[in-house]
């Protein structure tokens, strides 16, 4: 099934780790009480998934307050997806590489009108994917700055009323549909 | 044991179901993945075995059995100890632990599948896993199936097989032998055993005089007579030379002494007179064979017909008749003289015969407290992983030597273990006991002390400790278990390892889930050599880390890495490079 599953606990810190070849996800942060930080560095997560079910990371928390966690470091490599924050929570990503999985790179996504997720991604690079390199759908918000999106089949999708944001520091193109984000936000 | 072909059958192995209600049997859950002989307790609350052959000979490879968290020896897990001195490999042969915790084993009437009567003997230290070689006595060319006894001060005394007379005392230090001198001693050791007196004299009956039985006196270092057992206890056959059975000091003073007749007899300590004692029933004896004293008093005894003759049948003597009870799995195939038992720390029985069938005997009743250790002075609180704490108080080595087998096989367990039971969390742990003041028994009102070492992996809090002696623990006293900079808090593992181990460095467990059990919360399991070391759900704070090998777990299907644990609970998976699975 997964190679990390954590179904309930305070941190969860990741370091160093390599995981591969799981039928569902690479790690599951799912805490069953909405509840939970998860501090993720320096981590390989390949080959994890199969068809379109399971991933590279997942997040979700299906109560509140919703999960919080930091990415410093992550390959998420030839996953389904790279890195899916679903529901309700807030997760930053630095520093990392989502590439050819089979759908989406990064990807937020709440239901329809309940949740609330914010995804901030830095530094980053998505590339190689079958769907989009960032996604976000319905009250997610994903806020990129200085982060390659590039030979994925979608560059930025933001549909159903997610948002992403821009700091205008970010190269997108050679994607088969690059997309736009949202908004652009000014540095500060 | 005399010489007699072995006659252990390959296809004998008879396992019927454990009867339902009052059976008192209990086979361990994991059983051994050996043919198990000789038991001895060590002062760590672990047993080690002799693995034997599927004949039924001696190997010099040992094991040892751990309890479970709880002090359970049944879940107890299996870890295997260091071989002993090449080209050893004894059957029959004296065995003691020695009041600094070290264990000495002398003699054998077999080496290999030699019936050599050898004159090899090792002392193994539990502390380093480490075997050492023990010269004979000058001019012994003998040792064999060798009587053997721990003298009231801590003196291992050996009297060597065969036609001799002579009895040796070791100098544990230098490891060299002092003859006692052959005063007064009536006839050969031949096949006699050795019963520790309250008074320090040790009790023998003759097997070539008749009805006679001889005390020796430590102080003088002399034999004398201590009368006729009134009825004939060893005899002989035109094959053999005359066997004897087990001889157990009870809690009541009197010392319940078996043959190869089905006579028995009683020796009154407090008047130094014999009476007669209940004959076993359908020519039953004990021409060899163990007896231990349970905690309720009474004294387990296997009996079989003849000489080493099938089936045996188990008894307990209430000291007034021979009570029968349930006999194990094996008792039909097995003969007296293939069993050996040994008094556990539960106050329970483990019995071998040279079988992968280890059985657990659990009696009826309950001690009296006059028959307690007790605690005088203890330290309020201890530290992980440190040594010599000193505890003192009253009959800290119980008033029996427990478990006895006529002449060699001695499982003697008159020392004090010290058990401390975390209160959160009810698990126990056995710190190791060494320099026991005293090796008599029954001390009555003389204090009596002994030194622990506190485990390093042991549990910090609120606890409870006890001393054990002979599966009678002294009413608890409440101690503090403190961590020292919580590096007590560290286990390791290591592809070589077994989960029976302490998780230490140096005898490190096999798997996360393993050492996990043994790590408290806020600890830290660390991966010593590349490997996989199995799924793991972890429900407490706690850090897994592979920071000098490739850290592993391979999974052929379900999750590698569960965290289960509590809402303020922080878990560290640190370099496990290698999680992986088949199934993507």
């Amino acid at each position: 099934l997964n190679g990390i599953s954590f179904v309930a606990g305070g941190s969860l810190y990741v370091e160093n780790c390599a995981i591969n070849n799981f039928s569902q996800y690479g790690i599951d942060f799912a805490p069953t009480n909405g509840s939970g930080k998860l501090f993720v560095t320096d981590t390989l997560l390949r080959n994890n998934g199969v068809a379109a079910t399971g991933g590279g990371l997942h997040l979700i928390a299906t109560t509140g307050p919703g999960f919080v966690a930091a990415v410093d470091g992550l390959r998420s490599e030839n996953n389904v997806f790279g890195l899916k924050a679903e529901t309700q929570g807030m997760v930053t990503i630095r520093n990392s590489l989502a590439a050819n999985n089979g759908y989406t790179g990064f990807s937020a996504v709440t239901p329809a009108g309940s949740g609330s997720l914010r995804m901030m991604i830095e530094n980053s690079l998505s590339t190689h994917n079958g769907t989009n390199g960032v996604l976000a759908i319905n009250l997610a918000t994903a806020t990129i700055s200085n982060v390659v999106v590039t030979d994925n089949q979608i560059g930025l999708n933001a549909s159903s009323g997610g948002m992403i944001l821009s700091f205008g520091n970010n190269r997108v193109w050679g994607n088969a549909t690059d997309g736009a984000p949202s908004q652009t936000i000014p540095n500060q | 044991m005399s010489k007699r072909s072995l006659f252990f059958g390959l296809g004998a192995l008879l396992a019927f179901a454990a009867l339902a209600g009052a059976q008192p049997w209990t086979p361990l859950n994991n059983q051994p993945t050996f043919p198990a002989g000789t038991a001895l307790l060590l002062t760590d609350g672990t047993v080690m075995v002799q693995q034997m052959t599927n004949l039924g000979f001696g190997t010099g490879q040992w094991w040892r059995l751990t309890p479970d968290t709880t002090g359970n020896y049944q879940n107890g897990t299996w870890s295997q100890l260091a071989t002993m001195p090449a080209g050893y490999a004894p059957l029959y042969y004296a065995s003691v632990v020695l009041a600094d915790g070290r264990v000495v084993i002398e003699g054998g009437e077999y080496n290999f599948t030699q019936g050599s009567e050898t004159t090899l003997g090792a002392i193994y230290n539990p502390a380093t896993n480490a075997w050492t070689s023990i010269a004979p006595p000058s001019g012994v060319t003998k040792i064999g199936d060798a009587s053997s006894v721990i003298l009231a001060n801590g003196t291992f005394m050996l009297g060597p097989c065969c036609f001799q007379t002579t009895d040796y005392l070791l100098n544990s230090s230098t490891l060299t032998w002092t003859a006692t001198g052959s005063v007064g001693k009536a006839d050969v050791n031949a096949e006699e055993g050795w019963t520790l007196l309250p008074n320090g004299n040790v009790l023998t009956v003759d097997t070539g005089n008749g009805t006679n039985s001889e005390l020796y006196n430590p102080s003088t270092g002399s034999w004398s007579s201590a009368g006729s057992t009134m009825v004939q206890l060893a005899v002989g056959t035109s094959q053999y030379y005359p066997e004897i059975g087990p001889a157990v000091l009870r809690p009541d003073g009197t010392v319940f002494a078996t043959g190869a007749t089905s006579n028995t007899a009683i020796y009154n300590t407090a008047f130094g007179s014999w009476s007669v004692g209940p004959t076993f029933p359908n020519s039953l004896d004990i021409a060899d064979g163990p007896a231990a004293l349970l905690p309720n008093g009474n004294i387990l005894v296997d009996a079989s017909p003849g000489f080493f003759q099938t089936p045996s049948h188990f008894f307990e003597f209430n000291g007034a008749s021979l009570i029968a009870v349930p006999d194990p799995p094996r008792a039909a195939s097995d003969s007296s003289f293939a069993g050996r038992m040994l008094v556990l720390p539960t106050g329970q029985i483990l019995f071998t015969d040279s079988s992968s069938d280890v059985e657990i005997y659990t009696a009826g009743g309950m001690y009296q407290s006059a028959w307690q250790p007790t605690i005088n002075s203890f330290p309020p609180s201890v530290t992980a992983g440190t040594a010599n704490y000193s505890l003192s108080g009253w009959q800290f080595n119980g008033l029996s030597q427990g478990a006895i087998y006529g002449d060699d096989a001695q499982s003697a367990t008159n020392y004090p273990l010290v058990r401390i039971n975390n209160n959160a969390t009810g698990h126990v742990f056995y710190a190791r006991t060494h320099d026991h003041s005293t090796m008599a028994v029954a001390t009555g009102s003389a204090v009596v002390s002994t030194q622990f070492d506190v485990p390093a992996g042991i549990e910090s809090g609120a606890s409870t400790l006890q001393v054990v002696a002979n599966g009678i623990p002294s009413p608890p006293v409440s101690i503090s278990v403190l961590c020292s900079g919580c590096s007590a808090a560290k286990s390791w593992i290591s592809v070589s390892g077994n989960d029976g181990n302490d998780c230490s460095q140096l005898t490190p467990c096999r798997t996360f889930s393993g050492a996990l059990a043994k790590t408290p919360a806020g600890g830290e399991v660390d991966v010593l050599d590349s490997g996989d070391f199995g799924a793991v759900t972890i429900n407490k704070s706690v850090s897994l880390v592979a920071a000098r090998a490739l850290g592993g777990i391979q999974v052929s299907s379900g999750t590698a890495i569960t965290v289960n644990a509590g809402t303020n609970d922080k878990v560290v998976l640190r370099g496990l490079t290698s999680m992986d699975s088949a199934q993507a």
